[in-house]
């Protein structure tokens, strides 16, 4: 379902010109589980807001669910991210001043459904990650872990093909982080694709695929539980030193 | 997004900021306020002239010498003189009354008390008119004229401070610039205005044959004609024309203006009198737009996350255009309808206490609210222009 050809992604400072991506090409299937692992700078945000529909590539081409992406106007991007992608950020992003529940409604609201139907969804998005209680909390009164749970509902409430999440455990201690993941692997099971951008290859393991990109390319690809082994041809030669 | 649920997102915006949006809002109400209370005091005032004119009568007719021709050729202009009003008496059956009088300042003194006072020459043309404002005694006669009698009719403050409020004048002698003149009128009081003392209650009339004499000239401002019909106005004027003409010669231009015109003209003066004042309150209306779109910049950017967020979960531009211009448009409408009723209370205000009538209208109300909305559009569009546009990533990434 998420075909990438080729892309580069070149930023224009308007002083130098910065390739953050030099050619990727990847598949990711329906209801996989992928990791994208990498150094920071590596290119891998990139890759991911190319993917989550945020950006456009400069060069190559993206295909969603068979649909050219990178030929969509800003709405219909909008319209991409509304219906198809669920995002969940290292720092969560909720509105501060709304309560979970009306966070979780946010993309409804966009997407024009209801508000009688939009708080039922949202109420249920909320219950599917254990938060049915909380739905009346602003995000200050929850915790780091609660906090990113809401933003999973947020993610899950449109009933997304995909759900991208950037450095989702990022941010929490290493007992909500577990949560977390467990969170994004049952979804994974209930056969939603789950891309998971992380530095730590122990999450990576937990996905069914890792992709390691470098300097803007490709340089690894495995089983999510290889993740975690020499990372790098180079790094790989200074250890058998 | 439904129109509703704009609004309700608006508002909700609004309150969180509950201190900045009311220091905000005051800026429209005032210029709201401003708007209303200004065209109110022009729009009483206009009726106040129009209805006074209006009250003058449809059939009258004034002639006066054509300043403004004066004024573009720099020639001396023709003046008008007690013995043309005399001409035209004699010479336009068409007019029932003539009028004429001359405005002048004069030393009234009685006893000790001694006032500077304005008086009017005037002949009996004008008695049909001030015969009813007499409180006692009579106006000038045609034979007060003629005989050049030594008599006065003086305003009712005037008569108060001289003889008391209980005494009758009728009768008295008083000195005007030091001779002798017989009271045989008194004018009832007009009240006061907003400047204070009415004028016109401190002032005299004397016939206009002692002009010369006490004045130096005999030349009248201008001179005030009553045709007998409304319908003999044209004809009236003709005469007048004629009469005129054969005095000055033709080359003398005389501006004769039927009381039809004036009011005409005086309206038309009254109204952009009215547009301007409503302009001077545009002003501060226009500080208060100035005031809400920075505002709305400053909210853009301190949401720029904010925007990222709903960008990030599906918000097209055009929902974010929405979600601001909403907040700008409620502030100025908000401010607006605070902006009436304060302008309403004002210029009801200002009729009490400066005892000038305003008139609030149904047209200054529209105009103010829809120089409430179009606010709230002009000065909100850029802010909400620039938040639909910015980058989601951007966006995202802001701190």
């Amino acid at each position: 379902m998420i075909v990438v050809e080729d892309v580069e992604k070149i930023y224009d400072t308007g002083i130098v010109q910065v390739a953050a991506l030099r050619g990727v090409s990847l598949n990711i299937g329906s209801g996989e589980s992928v990791s994208v692992i990498g150094p920071s700078g590596s290119g891998k945000s990139t890759l991911m807001n190319i993917l989550g529909c945020l950006d456009r590539p400069t060069r190559g081409n993206y295909f969603l669910d068979g649909r050219l992406v990178n030929e969509l106007s800003d709405d219909e991007l909008a319209g991409v991210r509304n219906k198809k992608i669920g995002f969940v950020f290292q720092t969560f992003n909720l509105l501060p001043r709304v309560t979970a529940l009306e966070n979780v409604e946010l993309p409804l609201v966009y997407s024009g459904v209801q508000p009688a139907v939009r708080r039922e969804r949202a109420l249920s998005a909320l219950e599917t990650v254990g938060l049915g209680e909380r739905a009346n909390h602003r995000p200050n009164e929850l915790s780091g872990g609660q906090a990113q749970r809401v933003a999973i509902a947020r993610a899950l409430v449109t009933e997304p093909s995909i759900i991208l999440a950037d450095e989702p455990t990022g941010n929490l201690d290493t007992k909500s982080g577990l949560e977390i993941i467990g969170i994004l692997k049952e979804l994974h099971e209930q056969g939603i694709t789950v891309v998971v951008v992380t530095h730590n290859p122990e999450i990576a393991a937990k996905t069914e695929r890792f992709i390691e990109i470098k300097d803007g390319l490709i340089v690894r690809e495995g089983k999510g539980a290889d993740a975690g082994k020499m990372t790098g041809s180079e790094e790989g030669k200074g250890e058998g030193i | 997004m439904s129109f509703y649920e704009c609004m309700k997102l608006a508002l909700s915006s609004l309150k969180m900021n509950k201190l900045r949006s009311a220091l905000t809002l005051l800026g429209i109400i005032i210029g709201i306020a401003s708007v209303i209370s200004m065209m109110s005091i022009g729009e009483g005032g206009r009726q106040l002239v129009t209805v006074e004119l209006a009250g003058l009568g449809s059939n009258l007719i004034f002639v006066q010498p054509d300043y403004a021709r004066e004024a573009m050729s720099g020639g001396r202009v023709k003046s008008l003189t007690y013995e043309d009003a005399q001409a035209i008496r004699k010479g336009c059956p068409a007019l029932s009354t003539v009028s004429v009088s001359r405005t002048g300042m004069v030393t009234v003194k009685h006893g000790k008390d001694r006032y500077n006072v304005s008086a009017t020459f005037t002949d009996e043309g004008l008695s049909s008119t001030h015969e009813a404002s007499l409180r006692e005694g009579r106006f000038l006669s045609e034979l007060d004229i003629k005989a050049q009698r030594q008599v006065t009719i003086i305003g009712g403050g005037l008569a108060n401070k001289l003889f008391g409020e209980e005494e009758s004048a009728i009768g008295a002698k008083v000195k005007v610039n030091g001779q002798n003149f017989v009271v045989i009128g008194v004018m009832k009081e007009q009240g006061g205005t907003i400047f204070g003392e009415n004028p016109q209650d401190m002032s005299v009339y004397i016939p206009i044959t002692h002009s010369k004499r006490m004045t130096g000239s005999n030349d009248v401002a201008f001179i005030s004609c009553e045709a007998r019909d409304v319908k003999q106005v044209r004809e009236a004027m003709d005469q007048i024309q004629a009469v005129l003409a054969q005095r000055h010669g033709k080359d003398a231009s005389f501006n004769v203006l039927s009381s039809a015109s004036i009011l005409e003209t005086t309206e038309t003066i009254t109204r952009i009198f009215t547009v301007i004042l409503g302009g001077i309150g545009g002003i501060s209306l226009l500080v208060g737009g100035i005031g809400v779109m920075n505002i709305m910049l400053v909210s853009v950017t301190e949401r720029t996350r904010e925007v990222g967020i709903r960008k990030a979960v599906g918000a097209k531009k055009g929902d974010i255009l929405r979600q601001f211009l909403f907040e700008a448009i409620s502030l100025c409408l908000v401010g607006g309808a605070i902006g009436i009723v304060f302008g309403w209370a004002g210029a009801t205000l200002i009729a009490k206490i400066a005892k000038w009538p305003t008139y609030v209208s149904l047209f200054s109300i529209a105009v103010a609210v829809i120089s409430a909305s179009f606010a709230g559009v002009v000065f909100g569009v850029y802010p909400a222009y620039k938040a639909a546009n910015l980058d989601p990533i951007e966006a995202l990434r802001y701190e």
